[in-house]
């Protein structure tokens, strides 16, 4: 595996363990008390599918402290690199929407598997 | 050449004619009196250098000339530009407010004035550009609002006066945050020509920039008053050094009266006046050996509350009981030299008795700190954010394979350009970075300390930390302002432990504060820092290095945030305390002038590589790499006769990631050959003096007769 | 993205209540099972209990604007909250955008203009009315001007409604119409939302005029009037721009308020309305649309900010 996509998991674990942190820590609610799993659990995910959506839109991953870095070093900074950065900020989002989704699609499973068990 | 300039300029009518000029601001303290009865004259073809502190008024009176002044001046006094009194009695003052009519005619002789006439390029080019609007479009502005040139004509014309700066015409379409420092200063200086006007007011045009860059623009300028491009000239600054190599006349300017006024000779060889003199022995030059050299003390006067009789008293060696009384007059030396003072052309030497060198240095044998192979690289890749947006190396090596040695009692004087290392290798010693690889040894308190075996907590650290001192950079910034002197100083003592005791720890703060000049002490102990001046600051500074008596102190560009009448002190309370303490110091600058005062050896950097080293007498007077012949060349030395001709060095310093395969320097070179490129430069030998390049000496030589 | 998480806001907002079909049901005179279903049916998005397809279906109506029925019978004739909200909005984003447009031609020019007063009595002066004024809340200001305008001496109409149409097919007499019971509230709005601008374009104009690119402009012998105009105004024109995102979402609460005030038929009396009726129908859809309404504006605002500062790229 290549630097980047390395680089790239790194950024995508925050979001997976907020998910699993979020299903986890539910489950002692749902085995000791009254607690609706099925009903309240697949809408705090979806909602926290969109809130992560939502994250990957705004946050800049780290890209206006680079940049300032960059200048900081008296390191050349042409218009490919600002491409580059782009783009590659472009794809963080993309995956990070690509993330909300499976936010959506663990939702779905939980409602629709959850009764099968 | 001096000489024919003075005859012709006597000859030829005057210029500019400033007289009985006085300014004052009025501020919620009081009125502050700027500028003090100023009088003379420019005339044509002539260069006028305004030498001073800063707060002497340098730049209020580049403005009044303008007709700049803010709001709250008044002014006394007129001002005439080829016989046409544009600025007088009343035009500025606030205590008659003018009607409407007047303000507009005023502002019209004004802006007819600006610019066309006298054109100025200000202090801080950095911020002279409008950051919204591109190079071309702020400089065509002056154009289409005095001429009426077409669009075509002004497009040739542009290109032409980027040219004479020294620029290509890539800068026009470039926004003023694209350009480096360097390139800014040059575009200003093309605005500032545009019009071909009759005199060009320079206001400190080289501060902030590095020594190289520096004496590329002084050769412009030279280059551009030569071709007759710039006509007549009035170039401010501190810096004896730059001014010298301008300026025809010299005026020096003291709390905003004219202490001195004469010939660049006369100031320099024949000065009258005790301000002069002590400014003038302030600077440490390369030419003139390791002649000592001496601050003045003290600070300017209040300019609220100017003191009765001369303004200089407070500072002044010379002085006498009628000082004190009335202020003095300006007597004439010759037609063209007068000084304010009692005793012009009665002056005898005086040297200051109490700030003598104390004592020899006594350089031992012993190792304080070595570098082995020390390599200190940041790697932005390293962070998360890094490694996602560099699609290329992304690696500053700002320290690559450093080897340097400090024995007891010696002073070594790092020097290079900004950007080539310097700091970095400093906090790296310091323990302030952690070294990518190599080892640091250190000889404290008979204890070899390596800084990679040595682990945190252990009685080694401690002893390594008690033993190393940083004095940094800005005095502003390293004193915590929410403290007072005492709690500043005995900081280190608490956090080493030191002693327990508070009588022991008053005396070992007090004692360190006599050590560095603070005296008395008690009068210093209870005061916050904003309450010092920056030498006073900078002594605190020192006092908290000083006051564990640690073996090894690094001071990082120490003087160049001090005034030039103090630099002269602080380098000399540095060289005394070594020779008492018998301390080791690494001391970093920029200034080559400054190292080779202070330093026993010197180790110039470039790139994050060390380039030569020897001891400093060798190095100054007998360079060997091609870059610190450079380094040497660029450095302005005060005397009115010394001319650096060519530099010989291409471009601005790069950046320490895509260095050469072969030598660091070899972008830069302008000896450099086919091997250069891609081979390591060997170490070449002489004793302890070494230096890195492919060549020997007469090899350098034989390519520079070729290249001619 | 915004969009989505003012749904989820809402969402929250809304169910915390509980599920609002069965609150509806009990406080009805006849607890039938038939009951609740027509109750379900009307509340749209909101109706069902709490849980996943529910959440998922409260999502798809949103975005289809299928809000459901108003709970309290037909307003205005309008059965559906769609249709409520159809007829509602034009007032609003009448009044919203001319004045926001408003605001800002009066405010940024005073605000050069008072920059130029430096150092005057008559800066002070400017200064203290603009700063009493934009202090003042919407709702205080409205109803002094309503009071005095519309109660006492009738210049302007006290009831604030106008056919709707004379917004939408505009014809001379309709514009007049609509100007004519427009005009207050849009004083009202204008007042306070150019005299903001105009303390934020003098400041930034005073910090502009402070630098050093400024004093060389001067030395250049570049006339007062264009180092203000040009050279001062673009600069000082960054940190409005950067405010102007904030000040929509305060103008549209304004906009809101002024229209109860001014018994403006628009989103504000609409939400009102509801509000006070327990109508949660509308007042969901109300909200969502008017959010809409800031984002789509505030979206705006960055092609207008990288346009005046060209530093500005990541
Ligand atoms: N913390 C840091 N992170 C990244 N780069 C740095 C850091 N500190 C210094 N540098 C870079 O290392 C190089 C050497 O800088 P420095 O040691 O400050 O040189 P000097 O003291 O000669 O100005 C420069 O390019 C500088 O920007
Ligand atoms: S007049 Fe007296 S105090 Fe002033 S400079 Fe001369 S000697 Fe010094
Ligand atoms: S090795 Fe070559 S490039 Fe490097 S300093 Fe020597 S001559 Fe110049
Ligand atoms: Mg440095």
């Amino acid at each position: 595996m290549n630097d980047i996509n390395r680089t790239r998991i790194k950024y995508v674990v925050f979001p997976i363990i907020a998910l699993l942190i979020i299903i986890a820590t539910s489950i002692p609610l749902y085995l000791f008390f009254h607690f609706n799993y099925r009903v309240y659990i697949p809408i705090i995910v979806f909602m926290s599918g969109i809130i992560i959506m939502f994250i990957g839109a705004w946050w800049d991953f780290g890209a206006k402290k680079f940049i300032s870095d960059v200048f900081k070093t008296h390191m050349e900074l042409n218009e490919d690199d600002l491409e580059y950065v782009y783009k590659q900020q472009f794809i963080m989002m993309l995956i990070y929407i690509g993330i909300g989704f499976l936010y959506f699609l663990i939702a779905f499973i939980i409602y629709l598997v959850l009764p099968l068990l | 050449m001096i000489e024919t300039v003075e005859n012709k300029s006597n000859i030829e009518n005057e210029m500019l004619n400033v007289k009985n000029f006085y300014v004052n601001f009025e501020t919620y303290d009081g009125i502050v009196h700027a500028l003090d009865d100023i009088n003379f004259t420019l005339k044509n073809n002539e260069v006028l250098g305004i030498l001073g502190e800063s707060g002497s008024g340098k730049t209020t009176l580049a403005t009044a000339i303008m007709g700049l002044l803010p709001e709250n001046a008044g002014v006394k006094g007129s001002i005439t530009l080829n016989g046409k009194t544009y600025l007088r009695e009343n035009d500025f003052n606030s205590g008659k407010k003018l009607n409407r009519k007047q303000l507009k005619i005023l502002d019209q002789n004004l802006r007819n004035i600006r610019w066309k006439d006298i054109s100025i390029v200000f202090q801080g080019a950095m911020n002279s550009f409008n950051p919204v609007y591109t190079i071309g479009k702020q400089i065509r502005e002056v154009y289409k609002l005095h001429t009426d040139l077409s669009d075509n004509e002004i497009e040739e014309k542009l290109l032409k006066t980027i040219r004479y700066a020294g620029l290509n015409k890539m800068v026009i379409n470039a926004h003023p945050h694209e350009l480096s420092g360097g390139m800014k200063q040059r575009a200003v200086i093309a605005m500032a020509l545009a019009l071909d006007p009759e005199i060009v007011i320079a206001d400190e045009p080289t501060t902030g920039l590095d020594v190289i860059t520096q004496a590329e623009i002084i050769n412009q300028l030279k280059a551009l008053k030569k071709q007759g491009k710039i006509k007549s000239m009035i170039i401010i600054s501190h810096d004896i050094g730059v001014i010298s190599q301008l300026a025809d006349h010299i005026m020096v300017l003291y709390a905003g009266k004219i202490m001195e006024y004469g010939t660049s000779r006369d100031i320099y060889l024949n000065s009258q006046n005790p301000y002069t003199v002590e400014l003038l022995k302030s600077y440490p030059s390369i030419k003139n050996a390791k002649k000592h050299v001496e601050g003045i003390p003290g600070t300017l006067p209040d300019p609220i509350n100017i003191p009765e009789g001369c303004i200089f008293y407070e500072r002044c060696i010379y002085h006498d009981a009628i000082c004190k009384q009335k202020e003095p007059d300006i007597t004439y030396i010759n037609n063209e030299h007068y000084s304010r003072c009692y005793f012009a052309s009665k002056l005898t030497e005086k040297e200051r008795v109490n700030t003598d060198i104390d004592g020899e240095p006594i350089i031992g044998t012993e190792k304080k700190v070595e570098t082995k192979d020390l390599v200190t690289y940041f790697d932005l890749k390293k962070s998360m954010a890094g490694s996602l947006f560099s699609n290329k190396e992304r690696v500053v090596r700002a320290v690559d394979d450093i080897n340097i040695e400090i024995n007891r009692g010696e002073i070594l004087g790092i020097v290079g350009e900004s950007g080539s290392g310097k700091t970095t290798l400093a906090r790296t010693i310091i323990g302030l970075i952690k070294p990518t690889a190599g080892e640091i040894i250190y000889n404290f308190e008979n204890t070899n300390i390596n800084i990679n075996k040595i682990k945190q907590r252990s009685k080694e650290y401690s002893v390594f930390r008690k033993n190393t001192q940083m004095i940094f950079q800005d005095p502003y910034d390293a004193l915590n302002p929410k403290m007072t002197v005492y709690d500043i100083v005995a900081e280190p003592i608490i956090a080493h432990r030191s002693t327990n005791n508070p009588g022991e720890m008053l005396n070992m703060v007090k004692s360190t504060l006599k050590e560095v000049n603070l005296t008395p002490p008690e009068n210093y102990l209870e005061r916050f820092p904003h309450e010092l001046s920056g030498g006073e600051r900078q002594r605190v500074a020192t006092a908290r290095a000083l006051v564990l008596n640690s073996e090894l102190i690094v001071a990082d560009e120490p003087t160049s945030m001090l005034d030039v009448s103090l630099r002269a002190g602080f380098m000399n309370l540095i060289k005394n305390l070594r020779n008492k303490n018998n301390l080791s110091i690494l001391y970093i600058s920029h200034d080559i002038a400054s190292v080779y005062y202070l330093s026993d050896k010197i180790f110039v950097m470039y790139l994050g590589v060390g380039v030569e080293y020897g001891d400093s007498k060798d190095i100054v007077n007998n360079p060997l790499h091609p870059y610190t012949k450079a380094l040497i060349k660029a450095v302005p030395s005060p005397t009115p006769d010394w001319n650096p001709g060519n530099i010989d060095i291409i471009g601005e310093i790069g950046n320490s990631i895509n260095v050469p395969k072969g030598c660091r320097f070899y972008d830069r070179c302008i000896y450099k050959q086919g091997k250069c490129k891609n081979e390591k430069p060997p170490v070449q030998k002489t004793g302890t003096h070494w230096y890195l390049c492919h060549f020997t000496q007469d090899e350098l030589d034989n390519i520079k007769q070729y290249m001619k | 993205m915004l969009v989505l998480f003012v749904l989820v806001i809402l969402y929250v907002m809304f169910r915390l209540l509980g599920n609002p079909a069965i609150l509806i049901f009990y406080s009805t005179k006849h607890h039938t099972a038939s009951e609740l279903k027509i109750i379900e049916a009307e509340l749209g998005p909101l109706a069902g209990p709490i849980s996943f397809p529910n959440f998922i279906y409260y999502f798809k109506d949103m975005l289809t604007f299928h809000f459901g029925d108003s709970l309290f019978g037909a307003i205005d004739g309008h059965q559906t909250v769609i249709g409520a909200i159809d007829a509602a909005l034009p007032y609003t984003l009448m009044l919203f955008g001319i004045a926001a447009v408003v605001g800002f031609i009066i405010g940024l020019p005073a605000g050069i203009f008072t920059s130029f007063l430096r150092g005057k009595k008559s800066e002070k002066a400017v200064i203290t009315a603009a700063t009493l004024l934009n202090s003042i809340p919407f709702f205080v200001l409205a109803i002094i001007v309503y009071i005095y305008v519309a109660g006492y001496y009738h210049i302007f109409p006290l009831r604030g409604t106008f056919p709707v149409t004379d917004l939408t097919k505009p014809t001379i007499a309709g514009v007049e119409n609509a100007f004519y019971h427009l005009l207050m509230p849009i004083l009202v709005l204008v007042a306070i939302e150019a005299m903001g601008h105009l303390l934020t374009m003098r400041a930034a104009m005073v910090s502009v005029l402070g630098e050093d690119f400024i004093t060389t402009a001067r030395a250049k012998g570049v006339p007062e009037k264009d180092i203000m105009l040009h050279h001062a105004a673009r600069n000082a024109m960054v940190p409005v721009s950067t405010r102007m995102a904030l000040e929509f979402a305060f103008l549209m609460s304004g906009a809101v308020i002024v229209e109860v005030i001014f018994t403006v038929p628009g989103m504000g009396t609409l939400l009102y309305d509801s509000t006070i009726k327990d109508n949660i129908t509308v007042a969901e859809g109300g909200l969502f649309i008017i959010s809409l309404v800031v984002i789509f504006a505030y979206s705006l605002v960055d092609f207008i900010h990288a346009w005046i500062d060209p530093r500005i790229k990541v």
